[in-house]
């Protein structure tokens, strides 16, 4: 395999990922994002000890998440 | 170490090891196991690339229940595809029953599987899993590698640190 640029790859992941993400059931959506906020109390100590710059992309890394499990939720309820 | 992460992940390694394939954990668990506890939301691996080690991950990730496809039509479990399908691009994410699971066939910014071994380190995980983990160094190179909008900043800074650079 030819060995693709950077910026090739990271669009190929981009679109992977994506994809991936149109095919996670709620099921799975909600369970996962269960562990994510599992990790929170980690993620928090680490964001107490990083730059402000870290802390911000950590913090809306974590609002992501919390949406995403919102959304869950909510699927999950509707579903049931 | 505080595993609070609920991706199975010794469950991936196990696996892969059971199947013989020949991978070094990379991303934000590589991090997360070696360096700094963070939240990750899939388990990205790098494989060495080569016909064989592409069939014992295809069986692996078939053991894993993977589901992927190349577009959203065809989507399925990875147990209905050709053999063969890992050949057919270059990163591919995927659905399994342990948790998203990242394969990487090239790693930006790091020459070869081969090269990236050489210093990686060997970890037991859970109930005596081995893992190998990407080196440092290696882990600097592809953050270094990505654009600069996509790469972690407070892990740049961190591997950094480690290097002494």
């Amino acid at each position: 395999m030819t060995k693709p640029s950077s910026e090739d790859q990271q669009e190929e992941f981009q679109r992977e990922h994506e994809k991936r993400e149109r095919h996670i059931t709620p099921e799975q959506q909600r369970i996962w994002a269960d562990g994510l906020l599992k990790g929170l109390p980690d993620s928090l100590a680490y964001q107490a000890a990083c730059t402000p710059k870290a802390r911000r992309d950590e913090e809306r890394k974590l609002n992501q998440y919390l949406e995403l499990y919102l959304r869950s939720l909510q699927k999950w309820s509707l579903q049931k | 170490m505080n595993n609070a992460l609920t991706l199975d992940y010794e469950r991936v390694f196990r696996v892969m090891n059971e199947c013989g394939v020949e991978f070094l954990l990379i991303g934000g668990l590589n991090y997360y196991l070696q360096h700094r506890p963070i939240s990750t939301q899939d388990i990205d691996l790098f494989i060495n690339d080569n016909v064989e080690n592409r069939s014992r991950c295809e069986m692996a990730l078939k053991a894993l229940n993977a589901q992927w496809g190349r577009n959203d039509v065809d989507w399925g479990p990875v147990e209905q595809k050709m053999p063969g399908w890992l050949s057919y691009q270059g990163v591919y994410c995927l659905l399994t029953i342990a948790g998203p699971v990242d394969i990487f066939r090239s790693l930006a910014g790091v020459a070869s599987f081969d090269w990236a071994l050489v210093d990686s380190k060997e970890l037991i995980v859970g109930s005596n899993t081995v893992v190998r983990l990407i080196g440092p160094k290696d882990l600097l190179a592809c953050q270094m590698a990505i654009p600069e909008t996509a790469r972690r900043q407070d892990r740049v800074k961190h591997l950094r640190e480690i290097l002494g650079q």
